[in-house]
């Protein structure tokens, strides 16, 4: 008996030895507001649109570069504050401003480089962000559940700000978020409920100005995605159910069971849609019409790293981790072993697929795809899926290296 | 008219070549000087009685050897003769020895003397009346130490008198009655002397004098390992403040001025940024120049005296390339520039040709690597060590 003790003991120290940094990919996805933060900007624009400029923030001279992707040209490097800190950046081509996120800290750079330090002055480290710069807007969360909305003008300038804490309705706290086409904040709270925020007022009174708030009775609100093109539907992810919610008629009008299946990512990129997983069908679930639609793919994937689905575009490219076990003890586990893969939406035909290089950030735009290595000298491939060429950024740092 | 200047300069410099003769600058001084030194202490040796058993004897290490081949022959009374006449012309030697007015004379043409109807072919001839020796260079400088001291022995005994007269080859002398008994003579106390300085251990010592390499070498090879160290910091920390060098030199040497061509590789290695980044910098340099040397001991026959200073202008290409790497990118780049650099250089005398050598110099060719943002503005101290062989 006490020899079973014994064993019982040493194997669950092995078990919680052995537990893996990441069993799926929705864990750093959840309970957002806006998508996780990156320290390379988007390829494309909030409405799908391919951006030609990118910001990439690179550590090691503790610059944010903006690039050039068809020359593939350094336009600007600018210096941040707290090199020391972790950075995330944003980027708006139209206005040719820059966002740097870091702890405790918000400075933006105007077309001309100017920059505006402390902007918003929150206590944790930026999260996520919800970025409409077609508005003009921005929503900051922090991983102390602190909330920072800043209006900015079409120059890169930031016009005013407000920072909130997580209680907004003064009896629940955020539970997910975003910001619609409208430019409300739509936020799913720890009650269940769905409360939408007028930004603007909210700025102005320098409190949170609520203006709906409805049940839903879900449970467990973990994830919300306004629908694309549409100002009234958001897709919901609860307690194994995703649900399409109508904000006019505050009814659940879509819904479909996430119960037998493994959700591997959640994704706002372009169209909202998550990726589920049971066996070898992975399955991409996502709004079409007024209703949660749902196509399948069999493909051998442990994990997806990122998901890009446009409808418009009929497009449909999926980041996946080949390696399905347990990945030792490594936080960035989602940058090894990938394959990039493309269909054509309307049909699942398969465009490309071919295996990406190790330890790199990655962003990717419909017939684009920028991998950023932590290379010290600057290292970064830009992938032209149109054209089918590679093309190295390399040495990008080296001007800036003492 | 430049090129008669030129032509004038190079002569000129052969001319003071052919002029520094006597002093060690030149072919043949020091074996000459080590020689007489060689015969002079011998000779001192004998006047104070050392080793007077070993007159006109052969010794058991030179039995088999032919320097005693004129002993072997000798009777008794020749040996007595010999005996005696070493040991009564040994102060008249030594004075004629450390006399300036025994003039010896190179030549590189042969040397014939007559002997009776025959011309027979010899390595030196003694003109007595003038107190002049001729000696052939290049056999001269063939022979072994102890045949250099036979034949200085032999050529000088004609300058001295016995029974009233000088000593000829042709000529009977003493109880050697043959008809060339003044030459037979002479060679057993060439041959004795040659013995006894190889005995003498303080007068053999003086046969590293001509081991000891020698200046006068037109042609010069050096190598040498050395460092560099930029006078300022590069621009930027991809660049080497100090680095390795290897050099290879030749000089060829018109008297004491130096026509130079030389090249380097100067190298480096190193790690930056948490030893993340690699930066390895190759540079070629190519260089002509010109020099001169000066000795800063006078006397040519010591160690001391053989080592010299060179002093050298160098114009120079330089061709460099650097590669900086890190896990996920290399980039290199190449660039090219002229320079110019002067150096100092001491060099000291090991044997057989070798030189020891150590070197100073001031490097200045700035250049600059567009790819990676370097630049080196300034120039570069240097120093090194090495080996040179003269010939």
């Amino acid at each position: 008996m006490r020899f079973s003790y014994l064993f019982f003991i040493l194997f669950a120290a092995l078990i919680s030895a052995c537990t893996p940094e990441m069993k799926d990919g929705t864990s750093t996805d959840q309970n957002n507001i806006g998508e996780k933060l990156q320290d390379v900007s988007s390829l494309t624009t909030e409405d799908g649109q391919s951006q030609s400029q990118v910001a990439i923030y690179d550590q090691t001279v503790a610059r944010i570069h903006q690039f050039d992707l068809h020359s593939l040209t350094l336009i600007r490097s600018l210096p941040v504050d707290n090199p020391s800190a972790d950075h995330y950046v944003l980027y708006h081509q139209a206005g040719n401003y820059v966002v740097d996120l870091s702890m405790q800290n918000l400075t933006l750079y105007d077309y001309q480089g100017m920059a505006e330090h402390s902007l918003l002055n929150f206590a944790g480290k930026p999260k996520s962000a919800a970025f409409k710069p077609n508005l003009g807007l921005l929503v900051v969360y922090d991983d102390l559940n602190s909330v920072g909305i800043l209006k900015i003008n079409q120059f890169g300038r930031a016009e005013k700000s407000w920072v909130g804490g997580t209680l907004v309705t003064g009896t629940a706290s955020i539970a997910a978020g975003d910001i619609n086409e409208a430019g409300q904040l739509i936020l799913a709270m720890s009650d269940n409920s769905i409360t939408v925020v007028d930004l603007d007022q909210t700025m102005s009174s320098r409190k949170w100005i609520v203006t709906e708030t409805f049940p839903t009775n879900l449970s467990k609100i973990t994830w919300l995605a306004p629908v694309r093109g549409s100002t009234d539907l958001i897709l919901v992810v609860s307690d194994q159910t995703l649900s399409l919610l109508s904000l006019s008629s505050q009814t659940i009008v879509s819904s479909f069971s996430l119960s037998s299946y493994k959700q591997l990512a959640y994704s706002k990129s372009i169209d909202p849609h998550i990726i589920l997983k049971r066996n070898n069908e992975v399955v991409v679930a996502y709004v079409s019409g007024n209703s949660i639609t749902t196509r399948s793919v069999y493909q051998h994937t442990g994990y997806v790293a990122k998901s890009r689905l446009d409808l418009i575009q009929d497009s449909w490219i999926m980041v996946g981790i080949n390696n399905e076990s347990w990945i030792w003890g490594k936080s960035d586990a989602e940058k090894y072993n990938r394959t990039v893969k493309s269909w054509r939406f309307s049909d699942l035909l398969a465009q490309y697929s071919f295996n990406l290089r190790d330890n790199s950030v990655l962003e990717i735009a419909d017939k684009s795809l920028l991998s950023l290595f932590p290379s010290k000298l600057g290292y970064a491939v830009y992938y032209n899926m149109s054209s089918g060429t590679t093309q190295e950024l390399k040495g990008f740092n080296i001007p800036y290296i003492p | 008219m430049k090129l008669q200047l030129v032509i004038y300069f190079v002569f000129m410099l052969f001319a003071h070549a052919s002029t520094f003769v006597g002093n060690g600058g030149s072919q043949g001084d020091i074996e000459l000087a080590a020689s007489k030194k060689q015969l002079v202490e011998t000779f001192q040796a004998i006047i104070e009685n050392k080793q007077s058993d070993y007159l006109c004897k052969c010794t058991e290490d030179y039995e088999n050897r032919d320097v005693c081949l004129p002993l072997k022959k000798l009777n008794s009374d020749q040996q007595k003769y010999c005996q005696k006449q070493l040991t009564e012309k040994a102060p008249e030697m030594l004075k004629l020895l450390q006399s300036e007015d025994v003039k010896i004379q190179w030549t590189h043409e042969p040397i014939e003397v007559r002997t009776g109807n025959e011309l027979r072919a010899v390595d030196a001839v003694t003109n007595p009346t003038q107190k002049q020796i001729t000696l052939n260079l290049p056999r001269f400088l063939d022979m072994s130490t102890s045949d250099r001291v036979f034949l200085l022995s032999h050529e000088y005994f004609h300058l001295t008198k016995i029974e009233g007269k000088q000593v000829a080859d042709d000529e009977t002398v003493g109880p050697f009655q043959e008809s060339d008994g003044g030459r037979q003579f002479l060679n057993a106390i060439g041959s004795s002397i040659s013995v006894l300085e190889g005995y003498l251990p303080d007068v053999s010592s003086h046969r590293a004098m001509i081991a000891r390499s020698r200046s006068w070498k037109r042609f010069w090879f050096d190598g040498n390992f050395g460092g560099s160290s930029a006078v300022t910091d590069p621009s930027s920390s991809f660049g080497q403040k100090d680095a390795h060098d290897a050099q290879l030199s030749f000089h060829f040497y018109l008297g004491d001025f130096a026509l130079s061509a030389r090249i380097k590789n100067e190298y480096n290695d190193k790690k930056i940024l948490d030893n993340s980044v690699s930066i390895s910098e190759n540079v070629m340099l190519y260089g002509i120049g010109a020099g001169y040397r000066f000795f800063p001991f006078k006397d040519p026959l010591t160690f001391w005296g053989q080592s010299h200073i060179l002093v050298q202008a160098f114009l120079d290409q330089i061709e460099s390339h650097i590669s900086v790497s890190d896990d996920f990118v290399s980039i290199s780049d190449r660039t090219r520039t002229t320079g110019s650099s002067v150096y100092g250089t001491y060099y000291i005398p090991f044997f057989w040709g070798f030189w020891w050598h150590a070197t100073v110099g001031y490097e200045y060719h700035p250049y600059k690597y567009s790819n990676v943002n370097l630049k080196y503005k300034d120039g570069r101290t240097v120093a090194g060590i090495g080996v040179s062989y003269a010939f």
